[in-house]
């Protein structure tokens, strides 16, 4: 669906010279993907995104929307931004209206819908994020921080994009608000819209995603399955990833003569393989 | 765009300008703006060009880095070069159609305040890219402390400077999130209608006060902990000096002073 | 010795309609030199305690005292906020100087401190916190971790008995994550410095001394790291999680694998589990 081909990005940074931010990156987006994007902090990891979503031009290379080609990166951008949602870091930053409705509604009547389309939108969204009606009156400067992420998510999601991508959307949660936005996710993929999740948590890549680009210094390393990328470990460590725990767990077992299959990463899984490899040996 | 304002921003380069006493730099830079307005007449101009010049290559910041720093004010430079161009009375006119008139003393005054700008922005620059603004601001502590004596609350003032200094690159990469994070839920900044564009603002300045206001409340918090009291005195991290490169200044200052006197008595 | 006590700590205000009390009858002695981890999920109370002990907010009933000195008293309240430094969670929000060392001075400067102590201090601290060789620059310039350990810096060169961290790697990536817990732990083990740490990341609990677990202003566990996560279900209910091995180790147990001691990390996990496999040689 959208395909970026030998991308380079590059800016002047303080001093005259450029710094490059990204070499060459060649991925493909398909529709119905939940694809996972990890690397360390200025890996480039925002910029593919800002470039995805329409929000920056490269300085090199081609951007495929549609199976159409584009030269000229000001279209390219305007098809990317009519397909692509994002959400930022900390979204709950971007509020700004009286009422979670309107903040909400701000998408669908930019896209010139009249009043009773932009209802629909705001009130679809709003269930998607899990948001109760009865907020919808309320300033969304009143609410607790997870509930004004879900408003800022709910913002994305009413302008109905096909691809939605969220950068670290999970980012001072607790642990129960962080599952809760995960299964979020979930659903909103299983509605039909292409999800793409930026994050280091490798543990959330691993429980939620089924592909993973991963980029190091601006540069792909790596963009496979999620069980074949986590069966590179030493990949991982060379981008100065967490690797998770039951992964490092499987590790150590299997260096030490034990035959456990390294495409687990729930804990489930993982304790019924290990009792199904004890069993076999004892 | 908004990464190309240079004011403001400090360079780091071993230089004797960076390790000049702030005070000295402060008062030149003064003293630079008044000759700037005073002066008249084509070869004090050149003077003071060349010593802008010479400065900037005493202070080894990259010449391409100074001249990024002036793009932003091109409007400006262009709309008072052209009020100035169109609006001065003279007698040698150059060109007449309609209402616009040209004259010669327009075309001059036009170059005259283009030039005045740029080099009072490239002076200024010079100061606060030499100059870490902690040095800068206590360096405006010092010579403004006499104030303090009739009440003024310099401290506090000079604490405020600082801290906003601090936050501008944070609030200018806030900014440029929020316009982003907009932009992508359609909102429309590039309308060429001026009071939509006024509207489009909005969503734009309304989560940078809140943030704003987020950061100064933290702020305020963390350097209460950290046992910060307006009221009270407080020693300095930070010491001056005047060296013999402030004295060299001064001795440059009055060279100055003197070549562009002969200038006018001569010229 | 005790650094700080709390006694019948009780912390409430009034909104519009009724009153809340957000922290109920807490009474917490923490030791000199330990290292306390406090976890709870959102609205808990767990920041709301941290800001009893630097005296931001004074108890509502009740009391706590900060190296004997109690908060209320307002003639030592520079006394205690010396000797309990705090460190906050966006790293952004608490550096005040445009350059690095000057931000380490803040707190001496306010202090009074003479200026050839004040250069020795700033450097020691620097170099506590391995970031000596970055003391010129700019802190926007500097990494998440960087910055959090410019801001330890700037409590350690106060020389505090204790420093109290709130959230202080919630912003952080990996990297930035595992460098600021390095740094409080060698501050801890090295420099004898007593700890409280708030953080919702179940990992970084597990490597301090003792864990309090908080809900609804009250303390719901309060015991060593092992003995805390052992209690899966309780964490569980109150909307928080434990480390992936100890619910591994745990699940293993239940399916019949003995597994006799408490687990945290991974390693300890695999160990475990390989005693069972040597089994099968015997």
């Amino acid at each position: 669906m959208i395909e970026l081909k030998n991308i380079f990005y590059s800016y002047s940074a303080n001093s005259s010279e450029n710094t490059v931010a990204l070499k060459d990156i060649n991925l493909k987006i398909n529709k119905g993907e939940f694809i996972g994007i990890a690397g360390h902090t200025g890996s480039g990891k925002t910029t593919v995104a800002q470039i995805l979503a329409g929000l920056i031009n490269p300085s090199e290379g081609e951007i495929v929307v549609n199976g159409e080609s584009f030269s000229d990166y000001k279209s390219a951008a305007r098809a990317l931004r009519q397909k692509v949602g994002i959400v930022f870091q900390y979204p709950e930053h971007q509020l700004f209206e009286e009422t979670v409705y309107r903040d909400i509604a701000f998408g669908p009547k930019n896209k010139g819908l009249n009043e009773k389309e932009v209802d629909e939108c705001v009130r679809k969204s709003a269930s998607l994020a899990h948001l109760k009606e009865e907020l919808f009156d309320k300033s969304p400067f009143e609410l607790s921080g997870g509930q004004k992420r879900r408003v800022a998510i709910a913002g994305v999601l009413a302008t109905e994009p096909e691809v939605l991508i969220l950068d670290e959307p999970a980012a001072g949660l607790d642990p129960s608000g962080r599952a809760r936005l995960l299964e979020e996710l979930r659903r909103i993929r299983e509605e039909g819209t292409t999800v793409i999740l930026i994050s280091h948590s490798m543990e959330d890549l691993a429980e939620n995603v089924d592909r993973i680009i991963l980029l190091g210094n601006g540069e792909k390393i790596k963009d496979a399955s999620t069980s074949e990328v986590f069966q590179d470990v030493q990949s991982l460590e060379n981008c100065s990833l967490e690797i998770p725990e039951i992964t490092k767990i499987i590790k150590i077992l299997n260096e030490n003569g034990m035959n456990i299959p390294e495409n687990i990463f729930t804990v489930e899984d993982a304790c019924d393989a290990i009792c199904k490899a004890l069993e076999v040996s004892q | 765009m908004i990464r190309d304002i240079t004011i403001g921003q400090y360079y780091d380069a071993p230089s004797p300008i960076h390790k000049m006493d702030p005070r000295t730099k402060i008062l030149w830079t003064l003293f630079y703006m008044i000759t700037l307005f005073v002066v008249e007449g084509f070869w004090s101009y050149v003077v003071i060009v060349a010593s802008t010049a010479l400065i900037i290559a005493l202070s080894k910041i990259p010449v391409k880095f100074m001249l990024r720093g002036l793009k932003p004010i091109i409007l400006l430079v262009v709309i008072t070069a052209a009020l100035n161009l169109f609006m001065t009375q003279g007698e040698n006119v150059i060109f007449s159609k309609g209402i616009f008139t040209i004259t010669l003393e327009g075309v001059y005054m036009a170059a005259k305040m283009a030039v005045r700008i740029i080099l009072l922005i490239i002076g200024t620059s010079i100061l606060t890219l030499t100059t870490t603004p902690t040095v800068l601001t206590g360096g405006l502590e010092i010579l403004l402390s006499p104030l303090k004596k009739i009440g003024v609350p310099i401290s506090v003032f000079v604490m405020m400077v600082g801290i906003a200094l601090r936050f501008i690159p944070t609030l200018l990469d806030e900014t440029d999130k929020i316009i982003k994070a907009q932009t992508s839920r359609g909102a429309d900044f590039e309308n060429k209608n001026p009071v939509k564009r006024i509207k489009a603002m909005i969503p734009i300045l309304i989560p940078l006060f809140v943030s704003a206001f987020r950061r100064a409340d933290d702020l305020a918090v963390a350097m209460e902990c950290r046992c910060y009291n307006a009221d009270a005195d407080r020693s300095s991290y930070r010491r001056f000096a005047f060296g013999k490169r402030d004295f060299y200044a001064l001795m440059y200052a009055v060279i100055f002073v003197i070549i562009l006197v002969v200038i006018k008595v001569v010229l | 010795m005790n650094i700080i006590e709390a006694k019948n700590l009780i912390f409430s205000y009034k909104s519009n309609t009724h009153e809340k009390v957000v922290l109920d009858n807490l009474n917490i002695n923490i030791e000199k030199g330990s290292f306390t981890a406090i976890i709870g999920h959102n609205g808990s109370g767990k920041s709301t305690f941290a800001k009893h002990m630097n005296a931001i907010l004074l108890p509502s009933g009740g009391s706590i005292c900060v190296c004997k000195i109690d908060s209320k008293d307002e003639e030592r309240l520079y006394e205690l906020r010396k000797s309990a430094g705090m460190v906050f969670q966006n790293p952004d929000n608490q550096i005040v100087a445009t350059i690095v060392e000057e931000d380490v001075a803040f707190g001496l400067e306010n202090l009074c401190i003479e200026h050839e102590e004040m250069h020795k201090r700033v450097e020691e601290a620097l170099k506590a916190v391995n970031m000596y060789k970055y003391r010129k620059r700019a802190p926007h310039l500097l990494s998440g971790g960087q910055k959090q350990r410019v801001a330890i810096a700037g409590v350690l060169a106060m020389q505090p008995e204790c420093i109290i961290l709130d959230e202080p790697t919630a912003m952080l990536d990996p990297k930035g994550r595992r460098e600021v817990m390095d740094t409080i732990l060698s501050l801890n083990k090295e420099k004898n410095i007593t700890i409280v740490m708030i953080t919702h990341y179940m990992d970084e609990a597990a490597k301090a001394d003792r864990v309090i677990v908080l809900d609804k202003g009250k303390v719901i566990l309060d015991d060593t790291p092992q003995n805390v996560f052992e209690k899966e279900e309780e964490l569980l209910s109150l909307g928080l999680s434990v480390p992936h091995s100890t619910e591994l180790a745990h699940r293993l147990r239940k399916s019949g694998i003995k597994i006799d001691r408490a687990i945290l990390t991974p390693e300890d996990c695999a160990k475990e589990i390989l005693k069972h496999k040597g089994n099968s040689y015997d």
